[in-house]
């Protein structure tokens, strides 16, 4: 058996998939050219199946481990037997990128399997550095923080969320997981210019583009924007993951796709087509410099 | 102003037992009442621990139909919600939730244990990995039993027992199965040994009196001779098939000298 | 505290003597694929797509409801207490 590391970079022409179970043995078998594959974390903390696949495939491909589980946000502390078996799935791993949410899961010790909104407030902020700067400092690396979906503003937000992370970004030195859906979903729930939003970000931390489908769905006689990324990515999505490339075009690109999971064939298409706009993007900014 | 620690207790609140009220006043008024927007939330930690426990207890799901398993499961999520992040570690309490609910336990006094059944190939599925040993490993481990060599159980390994046929009726669930097939309680119990195969799949037999004696013996720390001698009040037990089909199935691990295992195990 | 299994010297010669034990019993090994398919915590990333539609109540009353499932096919017996 030939001996070769495992790729470790990603390249930021060549977008990931977002891998599922479900998936495994078409991606082991057909080995997809996509340039990068992205885990949750917590389906990879037990032994058997899922880990050796893994374990198989990061031979061919870099890896990104995408946390859900940190709660980075809760009041009541890390917990820290998590972030322990966190730490154990990335030295086992290696992965290129580990990234989490902006957002909470845990309170009272229960954890409610979502990704809950916080208020963008100076206490928040506290908060949410001090856990950030705890995780990096167990893992010995830099984490991304994904700006989240949410289905209520709160109150006492004072801090805008594009803000609230450039400031995360100064505390702690993390990167930013920019998830394009989320930006589009929360505009159209709750208003805002979602260019703007990108904007405000700080460009050199955003160190990947998540991209996925989302749902309009009727809520007695209202329309709500539902992030359950089970279609393919919105034609405004696309619009708006135009704009991202401009302004993050280093970030690495992935496309999510979690429920109504389709073939291997057609998500691969989705990342197939989010290279051609990225590419297309950038040539059109080259050849407008060079006009210009 | 509200404090952080006021937002999360007051919003798990509203997810985990429907108390909306509280926190409506931490939300800004949108197009979408409070109750609207919390109902997201709600609806969402319901349905995907639902589907959570779905995966888990396929044969459970069978037995009962969808709209009582999913009175079941809306009830166990507010009995016992998820304690830590990892989900295929969720459901570890649903038997005993079968065993306390007398509408279920009185007149399907066999469905607790098809889910301890279950629950047992869910971990011997996801257990941690070990190495494991073959006959080779083993000869050559009991003869070099003075260097302090030990043997110890495979972390997938999990013994089921029961009064009721389980082994029949989880089989009478599977895809594939005969619908017209019925079950007979008064077949009897079930002694069954759940593990994880050479192919990473969980897999079960089904274990005569003797071999679950062994098995509880050797799970419980005694030497493979205590064991045996304990397999062997029961006539038909042989030590050297037993071994053999075990050793084949990847029971055993061998531990370093100075292991001290801390497993735990259904008594 | 358990203690590890030891291996005793017998069992060498047992051991040993596998290959000319005949398997008194042909025992059916059941494989169980179900749970591969999924990624549990897969659905914590995407809301539920149904979650947004409010009309759903899911505060179903305290009862369980009658069970209408394969439990049909589970006969005799049913007069049998509980660990009998």
């Amino acid at each position: 058996m030939a001996i070769s590391s495992s790729p470790t970079a990603i390249n930021p022409a060549q977008p990931g998939i977002g891998l599922r179970a479900a998936h495994h043995g078409d991606v082991a078998e057909r080995r997809p050219a996509v340039g990068f594959l992205e885990v949750h974390a917590e389906n990879y903390m037990g032994g058997g199946r899922p880990i050796a696949t893994l374990e198989a495939l990061r031979r061919h491909y870099p890896l990104s481990v995408h946390g859900v589980g940190l709660s980075l946000a809760s009041v009541e502390g890390l917990d820290l037997g998590h972030v322990n078996r966190l730490a154990s799935l990335c030295a086992r791993l290696e992965p290129a990128l580990v990234s989490e949410h902006l957002a909470w899961n845990r309170a009272g010790g229960v954890y409610l399997n979502d990704l809950l909104p916080i208020p963008y407030s100076e206490e928040a902020l506290g908060v949410v550095g001090d856990h950030v700067a705890m995780v990096q400092d167990r893992l010995k690396r830099r984490l991304l923080i994904e700006n989240p979906s949410a289905y209520l503003r709160l109150r006492a937000s004072v801090i805008p969320e594009a803000e609230f992370l450039a400031e995360l970004v100064r505390r702690t030195g993390c990167g930013i997981l920019c998830d394009v859906n989320n930006v589009y979903v929360n505009s159209r729930n709750h208003g805002g210019d979602p260019r703007a939003y990108l904007k405000a970000l700080p460009a050199s931390a955003v160190g990947e583009i998540h991209l996925a489908g989302h749902a309009i769905n009727d809520a007695d006689g209202q329309p709500v924007w539902i992030d359950d990324h089970g279609s393919p990515v919105a034609a405004a999505v696309w619009d708006l993951y135009a704009h991202a490339v401009r302004r993050f075009p280093h970030a690495v690109t992935l496309v999510e796709w979690d429920s109504n999971l389709p073939s291997l064939d057609t998500l691969t298409g989705e990342a197939r087509t989010a290279a051609r706009i990225r590419a297309s993007v950038l040539l059109s900014e080259l050849s407008y410099a060079h006009a210009a | 102003m509200r404090t952080l620690h006021r937002h999360q207790v007051e919003l798990r609140a509203a997810i985990v037992e429907s108390a909306f009220a509280p926190f409506a006043s931490a939300i800004v008024p949108a197009r979408l009442s409070p109750r609207e927007q919390l109902d997201i939330y709600r609806h969402h930690y319901v349905l995907t621990l639902t589907e959570a426990l779905r995966v888990t207890f396929p044969v459970i799901l069978q037995l009962v139909g969808e709209a009582c398993f999913r009175a079941m499961a809306a009830r166990f999520i507010e009995r016992h919600p998820p304690v830590a992040p990892v989900l295929f570690e969720y459901g570890d309490r649903f038997a005993d939730f079968v065993d306390d609910r007398s509408e279920l336990s009185g007149g399907l006094p066999y469905l607790a244990d098809v889910a301890r059944l279950e629950w047992a190939i869910n971990l011997a599925y996801s257990a941690d990995d070990a190495e494991t040993i073959g006959l080779a490993e083993l000869v050559a481990l009991s003869g070099d039993s003075s260097s302090g060599a030990l043997l110890g159980l495979h972390p997938s390994v999990q013994l089921v027992g029961s009064p009721y046929p389980i082994d029949l009726i989880w089989r009478a669930n599977q895809p594939g199965a005969d619908p017209a097939a019925t079950v007979n309680l008064d077949r009897g119990g079930a002694r069954i040994v759940v593990y994880r195969d050479a192919e990473l799949d969980a897999a079960w037999r089904s274990l005569t009196l003797g071999e679950d004696a062994f098995f509880r013996m050797l799970n419980r720390g005694a030497t493979l001779d205590e064991a045996h001698q304990a397999a062997a009040v029961h006539g038909s037990f042989e030590l050297g098939s037993t071994l053999s089909w075990s050793l084949n199935a990847g029971l055993f691990v061998k531990l370093p000298a100075t292991a001290n295992p801390q497993r735990s195990f259904p008594p | 505290m358990k203690t590890p299994v030891i291996l005793a010297a017998s069992a060498v010669i047992l051991a040993l003597s596998l290959g000319t034990t005949a398997s008194s019993q042909e025992v059916k090994t059941e494989k169980c694929y179900g749970i591969a398919k999924a990624g549990k915590n897969d659905c914590q990333t995407a809301t539920s797509s149904c979650a947004g539609s409010s009309k759903r109540d899911l505060q179903a009353d305290a009862f369980i409801g009658v069970p209408a499932g394969t439990c049909a096919k589970i006969v005799g017996g049913s007069l049998m207490p509980k660990k009998a």
